[in-house]
């Protein structure tokens, strides 16, 4: 069962597209990173899934229910980090816990002072008095003390430390995969998000480019880089869709390859090289087949625009 | 968590986080509060500037409340929490109603108590001020929450004076063209509208172009509405049958009527004992001998009839009270056309007019003390000088007073209650109404910027310049005490008379 169901999702700032045509689901209990650059329209897209900005067309359901009537119910269910989130800085740790606590009846106390604990946080301190890092801790603590069936977070890594954001990563991988949550996180940065994540999806431009699992990810998506025999000959001629961002120096050729066949790609690809003196498939990492995908929609976009003008 | 729990909830957490603020802003109350009472009837110069800062600090107060929890900022720390919009509306609405609006409206009520004014004038002025206050403050929460910081709040209230400064100025007369009596309308849409944009915007967290134009729409008509007319005033009634009535006599003779004008003179005969009667000169018809009548709408107001009004017990005498009567000028200019129709001759003319009566009774006494007060019946006075010297006295008197409601006896004229002033010496059983010889008065706001009280400054003497020696010493000022009447309206009833033109 999908706890968030996105279909036809469009948004508009004024005259821009915020969000174009928006479709993906994510599975109860995955950890589902959605990525993108700054300006995609993730942080758009997290507004509209928590119910504070309204679709202006498509579909958005989550945990079964159209996103903008949520009943208190649900929303008890759900916890959102956004990003820079504000905390009430007034207030101390143990105010805050004590000012949410009673909006969730499922909110656990023992969870809450073990995360405070390995967090380190002084539950005495001010939340103004608090670091950037400490805040995003406490924020993180109030969100998974309430034992929330979905987690969404936004840019939660934004200007950290490794130690903290190892911190951050160990405790949410903690949590939630124990507990068989469901959390979606958003992020720019896609080497975090790589060892993290168990669903990906990329947003670029406000359109989805992929949604699918990493597993998914790993099988279609391969990095080649062959080295050819002789002189430097153009290899574009053979270049078919399913060669994404193809560069080539010399008589060396990379690219990512959409590997969609049950035949092995080597054997494919033999065909295509036949005098290559060297050959290496792997699979693609995500921030490889990222750019991959944004220069291809980009290059088809570009020549749009061409046969157009 | 239940509603009306998380209500309580969010107010708890208000009150501890914006505490300094609402701290501050009621200290700033009770101290106004103090001040307007330890100087009441004094015209306090620059101190009048406070029920300004009072108005402009309950509205800060107001936005703080409402951006603790904003309901358009995305990224506010309650919109993507378990809360009610409805209790998170209804928790700021509540805090702005106890502390920014009620408690400034408890001021008004201690310092209008103060001058033992009426269970009905009270709630009339508490009414006044609350409805006015009440739209400034929801003119603070409908900014407060499209805007996003206290800076931004402040630049749209600057924002929204400025506009209402250009339109005022592009169009001076605009403002008069909405009925007076639209306006308190206007006062009670505008409020709802208010409350009810500020719960979409809470359940929508829309911050869009058309939440502003909705935003300007609600605070321009809030603004407009701010400036009406305390409330409708019921027309005072016709006084009962069995009131002694007077009657109107012309006193001129038609010798006079010459010219562009008509002008004649008239007075009140048969004036009841005990009555102070005021007389509103309506309508003037001028009957020709060739049978036409040519009609003049007046607006011609009097006051002032009526000898021995002072409410007199048994066995006192009264000084210096005039006997004679009381003459009216009655006036009607002529146009061309009317002139030349009077040449045919006038054979009678009718003066139409209303009389109102007044009940004098005394509201208290004080002794004649440099510092005596009186609180009664919406008034607090205040002896600022007396001095008396060879039978001569004069008397400066601070008044407050509570300005209730003035209720019109016609179209063109009206009939407040009135005060007079009189010496009493108890020994001699002897009663002197004093004359004035000169009146200052001004407006004057207590703790909110609301009309309805009124500061005067009396100057009164013994008679007027030029009378004939009072039968006083300076021992029977000595032993004198001061007497506050008041005329309390009871009713109005029509009068005519008609005079007759010879041949």
């Amino acid at each position: 069962m999908a706890v968030i169901e996105v279909s036809h999702l469009s948004y508009r700032y004024g005259r821009v597209d915020a969000l174009r045509d928006v479709a993906f689901s994510v599975p109860e209990g995955a950890l589902f990173a959605l990525l993108g650059p700054n300006g995609s329209g993730k942080t758009t897209l997290l507004q509209i899934l928590t119910g504070l900005r309204r679709a202006r067309a498509g579909r958005v359901r989550v945990l079964g229910t159209d996103s903008v009537s949520l009943t208190i119910h649900q929303r008890q269910r759900i916890s959102y980090i956004a990003e820079g989130q504000r905390l009430p800085g007034w207030m101390r740790l143990e105010q805050l816990e004590a000012y949410l606590r009673p909006l969730y009846p499922t909110w656990d106390e023992a969870l809450a002072s073990s995360l405070r604990d390995r967090f380190g946080l002084d539950r005495a301190r001010k939340i103004r008095a608090m670091s950037r890092g400490e805040q995003m801790k406490a924020a993180l603590l109030c969100a998974l003390a309430s034992r929330p069936k979905l987690l969404l977070m936004d840019e939660p890594f934004t200007g950290m430390d490794a130690m903290v954001k190892d911190d951050l990563v160990r405790g949410l991988l903690d949590c939630a995969g124990s507990e068989g949550w469901s959390v979606l996180l958003c992020s720019h940065d896609i080497g975090e998000l790589e060892l993290l994540a168990d669903w990906v999806a990329f947003l670029d431009r406000g359109e989805m480019r992929l949604s699918a699992s990493l597993d998914d990810v790993r099988a279609r998506f391969k990095r080649v880089e062959v080295t050819l025999e002789g002189p430097a000959v153009d290899v574009s001629p053979r270049a078919g869709d399913e060669w994404l961002a193809v560069q080539q120096a010399g008589n060396r050729v990379s690219f990512v390859l959409d590997h969609r066949d049950d035949v092995p790609p080597e054997i494919t690809l033999r065909g295509s090289f036949p005098r290559a003196t060297r050959l290496d498939v792997r699979d693609a990492t995500l921030r490889e087949l990222f750019v991959a995908l944004a220069t291809r929609h980009r290059s088809e976009r570009s020549a749009e625009m061409e046969v157009t003008t | 968590m239940r509603w009306g729990a998380q209500v309580l909830h969010v107010m708890r957490k208000d009150l501890r986080e914006d505490g300094w603020l609402l701290g501050g802003y009621a200290a700033l109350v009770v101290t106004v509060t103090v001040q307007s009472l330890i100087l009441l009837g004094t015209t306090n110069g620059p101190l009048q500037l406070l029920p300004y800062l009072v108005t402009l600090f309950g509205m800060i107060v107001t936005a703080a409340v409402v951006q603790t929890d904003s309901p358009t900022r995305p990224d506010a720390f309650w919109a993507s929490r378990p809360f009610y919009a409805s209790a998170m509306l209804a928790a700021k609405v509540t805090l702005a109603v106890i502390i920014a609006i009620a408690l400034p409206l408890a001021g008004q009520l201690v310092v209008g108590s103060a001058t033992d004014a009426t269970l009905s004038v009270l709630a009339w002025y508490l009414y006044g001020s609350a409805r006015s206050y009440s739209l400034w403050i929801i003119i603070a929460m409908v900014l407060a929450a499209l805007t996003s910081d206290l800076k931004s709040f402040v630049i749209a209230v600057f924002g929204l004076a400025l506009a209402v400064l250009v339109v005022i100025l592009l169009q001076p007369s605009g403002l008069a063209r909405i009925p007076p009596a639209m306006r308190p309308v206007m006062g009670v849409l505008s409020g709802l509208a208010g409350v009810a944009l500020v719960a979409a915007l809470y359940r929508t967290h829309g911050h869009g172009r058309r939440a502003w134009i909705a935003g300007a729409t609600v605070c321009a008509g809030a603004l407009i509405a701010t400036a009406a007319p305390a409330g409708s005033v019921p027309a005072i009634s016709e006084v009962a049958r069995d009131v002694p009535r007077a009657t109107l006599r012309i006193t001129s003779t038609a010798n006079e009527t010459t010219g562009r004008e008509i002008l004649l003179m008239a007075t009140l005969d048969s004036v009841p004992r005990g009555q102070h009667l005021t007389f509103v000169s309506s309508r003037m018809l001028v009957h020709l001998r060739n049978g036409h009548t040519l009609r003049f709408p007046m607006r011609g107001y009097h006051t002032g009839f009526g000898t021995r009004t002072l409410p007199l017990r048994q066995g006192l005498g009264e000084l210096g009270a005039s006997s004679g009567p009381t003459f009216i000028p009655v006036a009607a200019q002529l146009s061309g056309a009317q002139e030349r129709a009077m040449a045919a001759g006038v054979a009678r003319i009718v003066v139409e007019g209303r009389v109102g009566v007044l009940e004098p009774h005394i509201a208290g006494t004080l002794p004649l003390v440099e510092g005596a007060t009186l609180a009664r019946d919406g008034m607090r006075l205040r002896v600022e000088k007396w001095s008396h010297a060879d039978g001569e006295a004069t008397l400066r008197l601070v008044v407050a007073s509570i300005s209730s409601p003035v209720p019109p006896i016609d179209e063109s004229g009206a009939m407040p209650p009135s005060t007079s002033f009189a010496l009493l010496n108890e020994r001699r059983g002897e009663i002197l109404e004093l004359q004035p010889r000169g009146v200052m008065g001004t407006e004057a706001m207590q703790v909110l910027p609301t009309r309805g009280f009124t500061y005067t400054t009396s100057e009164l003497v013994l008679a007027p310049r030029g009378a004939k020696d009072l039968p006083t010493t300076d021992a029977w000022l000595h032993d004198a005490k001061l007497v506050v009447i008041q005329r309390k309206p009871l009713g109005s009833y029509a009068v005519s008379a008609e005079m007759v033109v010879p041949n």
